[in-house]
């Protein structure tokens, strides 16, 4: 260690003259007291009496320490205090709130120690006094923010808990620091694995790349963050969630933090998915009608056969049918799709529409004789005949087309309570798995995965479009079904009084 | 070493033929005695012991039910006295220790012999027809001064500002670390100790037994140690001239000579 003499600029007298001991005692920025051991005080400086407000003769030989604090300052005192002095000789930063004469009170800390004589018994006890009024003050208001800002963040938590969506923080840097209660549920991890929770683990590996740059380029130019990714949920299964972070700033302008949500988008990216898978089989059903027209088209030109070209004509008009079918059903599904399916309500004979239909099918399908359970008295309805007939046709051709074994379907009429006819198809076929039964009526939906069947439902929109002219009817079509025995649609439309 | 032995930090010395247990008071641990031990350490074997969470104890040891009121640490008098196959033995007890060691006795009647009393009090809190000394408000106070100052003042507070409520853990250099004492359980013992009442314990006292009153003790005033001695058969009450509320600490020479006087006939 370097060790250097400093050189006397003045002389050490002159250096003693400076300082005036007793001044410094009574004038000291503290206060300075002395009390025997039984805390009677003997000795105080100017400070001290100033802040306590006595004069030097109401106090010296007079008050005891336990005069100048709370009671619950006197059980310290007795307590701990007095026994840490006699053991450790001093004692140190003790808050003691110090009562003046005239009953107010501030907070002070307190060093004390002991003065002994040579045999080891106690004389006194020195004390300083330093007034923390200022710190504690400062110190209260500290906490009073610190407890505020605690606040605020169960606030924030409490308010993002609420949300059906995930919520997230992370640091300016990127270190995702919170998480909402959603979020622990979804990935179904711990709250305490915050701190290190590693988000990769949870994004389907082939949306890494896509995720981790977006993130980069965010963090880097600090411009909003949006991105789609699949994450893995607490089954193990991975759904589509629109991830959306935006910079926060602080008063100082400062990048503080991000805040971000994902959306779970899965529902609607199926949905995109199934209507463009949805467009492609449409143009497939609408290619296999035209080709074999064009095919007929052709033949009928080659023959000079006026036999032969009548039954290609008749070929060609029943694909046509099939066509204009085909077609009617995407336009319905667009008039659904855009709210703008209408009906041309009358008052209707609705055995009159079940007999025709009946009739209709009866010639189509030779395989299945149509049970027409009809009640006599005419029963009329306010309905779209045209609509109804559609529905009805719809449903028996389902039920034929479901039930290849069977030789028989049902179609019946009946009056139940409260005035209603009740409309029931039923087939003794395969039937409808009950999994698969609440999704029949949904768009697109097959319950069979066929492609090659040149008939709207092959689209997956017969039931959807019945369901939904039911609906504008202001009912709803019902299904039961039972694997193996077959299946039951039914809906109800309230009878008019037949005058 | 014995679990009990070691939960309570039990410490015997001196080689007489009669036994002394000293159980020291809130606030502290056995260390207080150091100053009246050799005086006695000829004549008897002297126990001594901290309270679990007190001084050397086995914190781990600490159970907030059993210790929710003064039976629990009577029970560990007990327990020590019998694990050292105790008879007829002195106790000496400060402040609340005092009652702890009439509980005591009042669970194993054979253990003591002789009780001494130094700064008694069966109840602190004022009540009606009786002055403890003491309002509830005032213990308040007492845990706001425990609270902020165990660590040293300016200790107790980072930990709150920084959010971290937890309190760090005791070992670490403490301002004032002599009596150390896990605040959670100072605070729970400042509790039960203040909030005792064993005024109708006192009259069950079976043996002779001694009050040692301060002058201008404020914990434990003058009606306090006269309210014990009417009450309590077979009790004498000295008011010394140590005044406060260690008598053994401030006044050993006083002590000693009032102690042995109540010994030696």
């Amino acid at each position: 260690m370097a060790s250097y003499k400093i050189v006397p600029l003045v002389k050490q007298e002159f250096l003693e003259s400076l300082v005036d001991v007793e001044d410094l005692y009574q004038n000291a920025p503290c206060g300075y007291f002395s009390f025997l051991p039984d805390g009677t005080v003997i000795k105080l400086n100017r400070t001290l009496l100033r802040w306590l407000g006595y004069a030097e003769e109401e106090i010296l030989n007079r008050k005891k320490f336990s005069d100048l604090i709370s009671k619950g300052g006197i059980i310290y005192y007795e307590m701990f205090y007095l026994a840490l002095l006699k053991m450790q000789g001093y004692v140190n930063e003790v808050n003691y709130e110090i009562r003046k004469k005239d009953g107010t009170t501030f907070p002070a800390l307190i060093n004390s120690s002991t003065l002994k004589d040579p045999s080891g018994e106690l004389l006194a006890i020195n004390a300083t006094v330093v007034d923390i009024t200022d710190r504690k003050k400062y110190e209260t208001e500290l906490l009073t923010s610190a407890r505020l800002a605690e606040a605020e963040k169960k606030r924030f938590e409490f308010v993002t808990d609420l949300i059906p969506q995930i919520i997230w923080t992370a640091t300016a840097d990127g270190r995702i620091d919170y998480l909402n209660l959603r979020a622990y549920k979804y990935f179904n991890i711990e709250k305490s694995a915050i701190s290190d929770f590693d988000v990769l683990q949870y994004i389907h590996p082939d949306d890494h790349r896509k995720a981790m740059s977006a993130w980069a380029k965010s963090l880097k130019s600090t411009a909003d963050f949006q991105v789609q990714v699949r994450l893995k949920n607490a089954a193990g299964e991975y759904e589509w969630h629109l991830v959306r972070a935006l910079p926060y700033y602080d008063d100082q302008g400062n990048l503080a933090k991000w805040y971000g949500s994902c959306t779970n988008i899965h529902q609607n990216i199926l949905e995109l998915q199934r209507k463009d898978e949805f467009i492609q089989i449409a143009s497939h059903e609408l290619k296999t009608p035209i080709t074999s027209l064009k095919a007929y088209n052709q033949l009928q030109m080659r023959t000079e056969s006026i036999e032969t070209m009548k039954g290609f004509a008749q070929k060609s008009a029943t694909t046509l049918n099939n066509l204009q079918f085909l077609i009617s059903s995407l336009l319905d599904f667009s008039k659904i799709s855009l709210g703008k399916l209408s009906l041309d309500v009358e008052k209707t004979l609705l055995s009159g529409i079940a007999n025709h239909v009946a009739e209709l099918l009866a010639v189509s399908y030779p395989s299945h004789k149509i049970i027409s359970e009809i009640p006599e008295e005419d029963t009329f309805v306010m309905c779209d005949p045209h609509r109804i007939t559609q529905v009805l046709i719809n449903l028996l051709n389902n039920a034929i087309k479901y039930s290849p074994k069977a030789d028989k379907v049902c179609l019946r009429l009946k009056k139940i309570a409260g005035n209603c006819l009740r409309i029931e198809v039923e087939d003794f076929g395969i039937g409808i798995p009950k999994e698969k039964l609440e999704r029949i009526f949904d768009k697109y939906y097959r319950v069979i995965e066929t492609k090659d069947n040149n008939r709207a439902s092959g689209l997956g929109l017969g039931l959807y479009i019945i369901q939904n002219i039911v609906t504008k009817h202001g009912s709803r079509i019902y299904a039961e079904s039972e694997l193996g025995k077959g299946s039951l649609f039914y809906f109800d439309l309230p009878i008019e009084p037949s005058n | 070493m014995n679990n009990i032995l070691k939960r309570n930090n039990v410490n015997v010395i001196g080689n007489g033929a009669k036994t002394m247990v000293l159980a020291h008071g809130f606030g502290c641990d056995q260390n207080v005695w150091n100053y009246i031990v050799d005086e006695f350490s000829s004549d008897y074997k002297l126990v001594l012991f901290d309270y679990v969470g007190a001084g050397k104890s086995d914190l781990s040891a600490y159970d907030s039910t059993r210790y929710n009121s003064l039976d629990g640490y009577a029970l560990d008098i007990v327990e020590i006295c019998r694990e050292l196959n105790l008879r007829d033995a002195v106790f000496v007890g400060h402040s609340v220790s005092s009652m702890i060691g009439l509980l005591a006795s009042k669970m194993a009647p054979e253990i003591f012999g002789k009780l001494i009393f130094v700064g008694p009090s069966p109840r602190y809190l004022n009540d009606e027809g009786y002055v403890g000394g003491f309002e509830k408000t005032d213990l308040d106070g007492l845990l706001e001064m425990m609270d902020t100052n165990y660590l040293g003042w300016s200790r107790a507070l980072a930990p709150q500002i920084m959010g971290n409520l937890d309190r760090p853990e005791l070992g670490e250099s403490l301002t004032n670390n002599f009596c150390a004492t896990d605040p959670k359980i100072a605070r729970q013992f400042a509790r039960v100790t203040f909030l005792s009442d064993n005024r109708a314990d006192l009259k069950y006292s079976a043996v002779p037994s001694l009050t040692l009153q301060c002058s201008e003790d404020i914990i434990a005033p003058l009606e306090v140690g006269k309210y014990i001695q009417q009450n309590t058969p077979n009790n004498s009450m000295v008011v010394m001239k140590a005044t406060g509320h260690c008598p053994h600490m401030s006044a050993p020479e006083e002590t000693i000579r009032e102690m042995k006087h109540f010994l030696n006939n």
